[in-house]
Formats: structure tokens, sequence, C-alpha cells
């Protein structure tokens, strides 16, 4: 006996509820991977600024073009979406270009300024992007923006140390909590 | 009028072969990834798997990662192409001339 008309409109409602629900899920997973990367560069990034004050130029440079082609790579062999090498790239070239637009209107600036313009952009970025789709993301943007402007006002001379536990060492944690949703 | 396939009007199998279908052609989707989209037991998730693979809906397939036993499942060409007329069988209960009927 064919579905009564309630049934057959139950059926469907399930069936957007599951693809909604995997949409998600891919989401999630794929960020997972991103945020992973992105958090052991960064963390990578801020050892090394420690360590080695005068290049940070240096190693920030050799931070982003790693990040971009092994994030690329990722992204590529993790979704099969049309057009998705172009607009990865586009996101992460838009990031570093603001990063260095912001550098060049308000230069002079110190490091320790210099080292909160990306975090803070980012986290703003993942609020945005949970008030409009996946609730996680407000979490991982607001829980971000906090300890890095802790690293800022409460870390003197050990800031580049805090800012690689709280930018680098979030987005990790971040990645961990997202994979296992 | 054709009464959708039973094997999955059935509230289980349906979310696994909506979740399948999802999934690109020849993508694999893991157990337990599976088992929290569904969001069932192990054991219910495989006997429902166990049937769609008896009708060749779904593949299954058990491998190692590491020492770690991992199980996937795959939508097959004729689960895909099943779920589709499923799903049109359905939109047309829905549509008014069925309705009225």
């Amino acid at each position: 006996m064919p579905p009564s008309r309630d049934e057959a409109a139950q059926a469907l409602r399930e069936i957007s509820n599951v693809q909604a629900r995997v949409a998600g899920f891919q989401d999630y997973r794929f960020e997972a991977q991103q945020l992973m990367l992105w958090g052991s560069l960064n963390m990578a990034g801020c050892i090394l600024s420690a360590l080695l004050q005068s290049h940070l130029l240096l190693i920030w440079g050799a931070i982003a073009l790693s990040g971009v082609v092994l994030g690329t790579r990722m992204a590529c062999r993790s979704s099969d979406a049309p057009g998705i090498a172009p607009r990865y790239l586009l996101i992460i070239l838009s990031i570093l270009l603001f990063d260095v637009i912001l550098h060049v209107l308000f230069w002079p600036i110190t490091p320790r300024q210099g080292g909160m313009i990306v975090p803070l952009f980012v986290a703003t970025l993942y609020v945005i992007r949970g008030a409009q789709s996946r609730p996680r993301y407000i979490v991982l943007g607001a829980a971000l923006a906090l300890l890095c402007c802790c690293a800022y006002w409460f870390a003197d001379t050990h800031y580049w140390w805090w800012l690689a536990f709280s930018w680098g060492g979030t987005l990790i944690v971040a990645g961990c909590w997202l994979r296992r949703c | 009028m054709q009464s959708p396939n039973d094997l999955i009007h059935q509230p289980v199998r349906l979310k696994i072969m909506a979740a399948l279908n999802t999934l690109g052609s020849r993508q694999w989707l893991d157990f337990v990834s599976l088992r929290s989209i569904v969001d069932t037991t192990d054991g219910n998730l495989g006997a429902h798997l166990g049937t769609l693979e008896g009708a060749n809906y779904v593949q299954i397939k058990k491998d190692f990662v590491g020492k770690k036993p991992r199980t996937r499942v795959c939508l097959t060409a004729g689960g895909r192409e099943a779920f589709g007329q499923y799903v049109a069988e359905l939109h047309a209960i829905l549509t008014p001339q069925n309705i009225d009927g």
C-alpha cells in the first residue's frame, strides 16, 4: 500500500534533514583538516618568532607560503566540489592581503600589534560564519579572539609563546573538536 | 500509483540512503560517521546495512588503517537509481492530482 500524503511529506522532510546533517558533517571535517594545518603552522611561526625575533618577515613569509601550498593541496584532495582550489586561494590570499594592507596603512606598528591582526580577523570571520550557518564556529571565533587578546594584554616578555598556544593551539584544538563531531 | 520502494521506506534505511546519496559517486563514508549522522546503535546500523547490501543498494568495504579496523560504506549505482526513483515517487504522492484523488 502506498504511503499517505503525510507519510510521504514526513519522509521528504527526513531526507532533507539528513542532507543538511551530512553537509554540516562534511563542512566540519573539511574545516578540521585546515584548522589543524594552519594551527600547526602558526604555532611553529610563533615559536620561531620567539626564538628569532629579527627574522619575522622571513619566518611569516615562509609560513604563509607553506600554508598556501599545503592547504591548497589538502583542499583539492578532500573535496571534489568544482572550483575548490581557486575559492580556497581567494580566501587565504584575501586574509594575507588584509594583513599586508593593515601593516602598510598603520605603519609603524610593533610586531606585537602586527601579530594580532590575522588572529582577530580570522576570529571575526568564524563568528560571522557561525552566525550564518554552523554554531560551533561561533565558539571557535570567540575563544580565538579572547585567548589572543589575553596574550596581547597579559603576556609581556613571553608574548610569542603565549600566542603560539592561543593562536596555533586554539586552531589545533578546534580542529580536533570539529573532527569528533 | 506505484508504491514507493518498501526496502528504502523504513526510517533508518531511509536515513542511510539519504546520507550516502548526498555524497559523490564512489565516495565512501566510514561506519562511525554514518552512525553519527543516522543517530542509531552499531547493531541496528549493521543490520540495516546488511539488508541494503543484500539488495545491492550499498557496498561495504572492510580494511585496516594501521592496526585499526575500518568499515566504509558506499552507495552503488543501483542504489542511487532506486533512491532517486523513491524520492520521485514521494513527490508524485504529493502532487495536486494525487492529493485530490
